[in-house]
Formats: C-alpha cells, structure tokens, sequence
C-alpha cells in the first residue's frame, strides 16, 4: 500500500515524504504533476491507499485530478487528501465537489498532516474491509443462485419443511397405501397465483425462498390434519389428508394468506411480492382404484387450471378457494 | 549543578527538526533562484503578453514560496508570499488596462529584499 503524493514543488514533495515517513508511512510515492499520477494510476502496479493533491499545478490542476480518479472505479472511495495554500473558499468547496475526502493548509505542519493521514488510513482500511465484506456476499450470492437454478416447471424438493415429502415419494406412498386406505384418503391441491410472473420477476433462490414459505403457510392450514404434502412444480402444491378429516377450505385459504401476510414474502433486493395461494375442494381417493397416483395429478391439475383461469391483479376473498 | 529547565524534544521531534533543518537548507538554495527569477521578470512586468506572462510566474514563485516558507522558519516571507499569491490571482483577472504595475513592481521589489534577507540568515 502506498502513499501517492503530487506536487510541481519538489522541495514540498521531499518534505511531505520525510514527514510521513517519521509518522510511520515509509511507502510513499511521489508525482511532479497530474499527469505522472495518471500514468501510475494506469500501469496499475501500485495499491494506493490515499491521495494527497497539490490543488495549483501547471497543466491539469488538482482539483480536475481529483474528479478524474473519482471516475475510476477502483478509486471511487479512496481517500484524497488536498495539499492547498489556497484560502479561499472556493478552492475548498471545489475540491470537495470533485471528490476530495480532506484537505491540509499550506505550510505544511507535520502534526495536522498526521492527523488528517490517520483519518484517511482510518477511512481506506474501513473501506478495504467493507470491499472484501461486498465481494464475499457477491460470491455467496453467486454460489446460492448457482444452487438454485431452476425452471418453473420443476418440482424441486422444499428442504426442512414439517410433512413435506417429494413427488416421487408421494407417489410411492400412494402406491404402498393399498385400495382399502387409498379410499381413506382425499387429495387437495394448492395453486399460486400469477406462478409465471412471480418467477419471472425473482431469482431462482428468491423463488425457492418463496416456494419454502408458501409450503409452510400450506402446512399452517393444515395444521389440524394429518397431512402428507409435496410440491408438484409450477407453484402447485398437493397434499394427501385423511377422508374422514373434514377441511374447511375457506378457513385453509384464510389461515394460509394469513401466514403469508405475516411473513411479508420479498426478494434478497426488498421487493415486496404479492403472494396469494388458491386452494381446491378435496378429491376422494376412492375414485382412483387402479392408479392410486392419479388423485394426487388430478388435485394438481384442477389447481392449475384454476391458477391459469385466475384474473390478473389481487384476487378476492372468495376466488382463493376453488373447487 | 541547576536543573536542566528545557523542555525535552522526543526522538521524532528530533527527527522532524533535522528534516525542517535540512529542507530549509535546499529552501535557501531555491530562494536564490527565485530572487534571480523575479529580478529578472521585474522590469518586463506589464500588460502586454510578456509583461503578463511575467505576473503569472511571479504568482507562481510566491505560490511556492507561500507553501514552504513557514514550516522551514520564515514566517514573515511565508506571510508576505501568501498575500502576492492572492493579489497576483486577483490582478490577472483583471482588464488589462486596469492592472496596477507599478503597485504591483513596488510589491515585488520588497518581496525580493525581503527573499534576500532570508537567503543571508
């Protein structure tokens, strides 16, 4: 890291380094003008760690200095220190409109340039830590989405959710039910509403987060029974519940806005969503008696086809239960 | 033996005195060039393109001098240079038929004695 001081003065330019040396800052790197410190800005060799611009030089000032390494990325927020025996204001006011973090009067007085350059290591070191903090999340955002890449269609398995089980499994157990208990039980299905444009307008994590909170307002309205549930793609959701359970799909479908409401569904950016969850009347088991999978398919299917019949925009109360 | 009443300098303070000595050493050096420099400009100082060209390297030598004077010792310099960089900034803002010369030459012709009294201490 280094110190990249500018002067046309060379006697100032030896004596802000010996000064800033006695402080402790032995790596300092010295320019005779602007344009010195563009060339060793562009090679890109050093790491600079603060500025420090003589305002009145021959050719390209100091204050137009500071605004051209201002419009460098990789100096948006490194400190710049003005060296100035200017007191008027307005050379002041300007520098700070150009970007500068501080300035030191001329004569330099090794004290107030002590302090001013802890200021400024304070304030790169902060910045340093907060760059390396943005690049890690950047990172971790990077690996979560790469995790979470998928299409709608896909019914990818919700993770640590009480009473969930895969598609497959679902119908495995269906299978293994045998047809006396396969008449024991109903499917139900559960339709996001407007599921495409949702997904259109979230990353796949932020639409996986979605699909995870959905799946537990589902389990939340179905809390009384004894429910076996799968996420079936497409924002489709069915759950097996017992024949002889009686469900009131008008409080279900109330419960389960409820919970959404309380969890304030978002993207990682802060977007509020707009999530409502449409609930069929359950289908009885029995009907199936030689595909036992099938009553899962049909309560997915009757919930997406009224999902596709839905009016765009917020529906009402009454539309969110659908048989 | 009395006690040594002075108030100790730290190492650094030492270190900081050594480098303003050595500084003011090359300084003395500098300002003898620039008493050369003014001397010479002195006479071409007016409102053609030469007498202008003269004025604005004068402002720049009393800019130079303003920003090192004071921290090598010579405040009164340092003082006299940081008011010729102001003028001088607001004179070549001026028309040029309203610029004072002769204020301007008598203003510089005691800032170099006073550069030259310096240059002797």
């Amino acid at each position: 890291m280094t110190i990249l001081a500018v002067d046309d003065e060379p006697l100032v330019l030896e004596l802000v380094k010996s000064t800033l040396k006695l402080m402790g800052h032995a790596d300092v790197t010295l320019a005779g003008s602007a344009t010195e410190v563009l060339d060793i800005v562009a090679q890109g060799k050093l790491e600079i760690s603060t500025f420090l611009l003589d305002i009145k030089m021959p050719g390209m000032d100091g204050i137009e200095l500071c605004r051209a390494l201002r419009q460098m990325p990789a100096h948006r927020n490194t400190p710049i220190i003005m060296l100035t025996a200017m007191t008027e204001k307005h050379f002041v006011d300007d520098s700070f409109l150009a970007g500068a973090t501080d300035y030191v009067n001329k004569p330099i007085e090794a004290t107030e340039l002590g302090a001013r350059m802890r200021v400024a290591q304070m304030i790169y070191n902060e910045q340093r830590r907060l760059n390396e903090a943005s690049q890690v999340a950047r990172e971790l955002k990077v690996q979560v989405e790469a995790r979470f890449q998928f299409d709608l269609e896909d019914a990818v398995t919700l993770e640590d959710l009480p009473r969930f089980i895969g598609v497959q499994a679902m119908e495995n157990y269906l299978y293994r039910l045998g047809r006396l208990r396969q008449s024991q039980i109903s499917a139900v299905g559960f339709q996001i509403a407007h599921v495409a444009r949702l997904y259109g307008n979230c990353s796949g994590a932020d639409f996986h987060f979605l699909l995870t909170d959905v799946g537990e307002a589902i389990f939340e309205g179905l809390r009384t029974t004894e429910s076996i549930i799968s996420y079936f793609g497409t924002g489709t959701f069915v759950a097996i519940i017992p024949r002889a359970a009686t469900i009131d799909t008008d409080e279900v479908s109330a419960r389960i806005a409820q919970v959404i409401d309380e969890f304030g569904i978002a993207t990682s950016d802060e977007v509020p969503l707009d999530v409502q969850v449409v609930v069929t009347e359950p289908i009885n088991g029995s009907i199936f008696a030689t595909d036992p999978k099938a009553v899962a398919n049909l309560a997915a299917l009757r919930a997406r086809e009224i999902g596709l019949k839905l009016p765009q925009g917020r529906l009402p109360a009454d539309m969110a239960r659908a048989g | 033996m009395p006690a040594d009443l002075s108030p100790q300098r730290t190492a650094a303070e030492e270190a900081m005195a050594r480098v303003i000595a050595e500084t003011r050493h090359k300084f003395i050096d500098r300002l003898i060039v620039f008493g050369m420099e003014l001397e010479r400009d002195l006479p071409v100082i007016g409102t053609d393109a030469a007498g202008l060209a003269a004025i604005e390297r004068a402002g720049r030598t009393a800019h130079t001098i303003a920003g090192l004077a004071k921290t090598v010792g010579f405040d009164e310099l340092g003082q006299m240079a940081r008011v010729l960089d102001t003028e001088i900034a607001h004179i070549l803002l001026l028309p040029p038929d309203r610029i004072p010369v002769a204020a301007l030459q008598d203003a510089l012709d005691t800032f170099i004695e006073l550069l030259v009294d310096c240059t002797e201490s």
